[in-house]
């Protein structure tokens, strides 16, 4: 079963260097976070292969968040080889996320 | 980042003391919360968790970032219960932008 790369400033941009990847910036204790995290675990799965999907805890790892400017949570940013083309704030439904990845692949 | 232990007793007797202050919110302004529990649960333990760090209530759903002295401030000011949300975003969107806060409207609409 795919799933989700939980990401830290020692890893993210090497994860983030090659093809699509959709990185869920979020806080534990974010309620829209927690709204969203059955839909990411979902994406993680129907992307397998195709794009990444990456979790990044703003609480742990500030340094990334700064780096892309993250002020609120949940904030969900798109890459294509490790170029920011797409940002989204707060929480969006399921076929949101699937078509700005798909627009990317 | 400082850790808390969120078993610890001083977390859970902010936690209690949070849940006061939501409860006083909900009273106040007249809303209600979110009919799903885990959001009402994650943002509280955030708000209490911001207390004990910070000595605010800061927003779980803001970064909090140093000012120019070192101080740490809520991005966009996010005290709870913050500005944007008593006059935009409860009125607009039947809830804050965290969930915690609803309308009782979208409270019953969202219950599942």
């Amino acid at each position: 079963m795919a799933k989700y790369i939980e990401s830290t400033s020692a890893d993210f941009d090497a994860t983030i260097a090659e093809g699509v990847s959709m990185v869920d910036f979020l806080a534990p204790w974010c309620g829209p976070c927690r709204m969203i995290a059955p839909v990411v675990e979902e994406l993680a799965e129907d992307f397998d292969g195709k794009a990444k999907i990456v979790k990044v805890n703003t609480d742990e790892e500030q340094d990334i968040a700064v780096k892309y400017g993250v002020r609120s949570i949940p904030t969900i940013i798109f890459f294509k080889d490790g170029v920011q083309v797409d940002t989204m704030v707060g929480a969006a439904s399921k076929d949101a996320f699937a078509a700005k990845i798909n627009g990317l692949l | 980042m400082q850790q808390i232990d969120m078993s610890s007793p001083e977390f859970l007797a902010e936690m209690a003391k949070t849940k006061k202050f939501t409860d006083k919110v909900n009273k106040q302004f007249g809303w209600v919360y979110n009919p799903n529990e885990d959001v009402n649960e994650g943002v509280t333990m955030g708000l209490a968790r911001h207390k004990m760090l910070y000595g605010k209530r800061y927003c779980p759903c803001f970064m909090v970032v140093e000012d120019e002295n070192g101080k740490h401030v809520s991005a966009d000011n996010r005290t709870c219960p913050c500005p944007p949300a008593i006059e935009k975003e409860i009125p607009e969107d039947g809830k804050c932008h965290c969930g915690i806060f609803c309308t009782p409207e979208y409270a019953a609409n969202n219950d599942q």
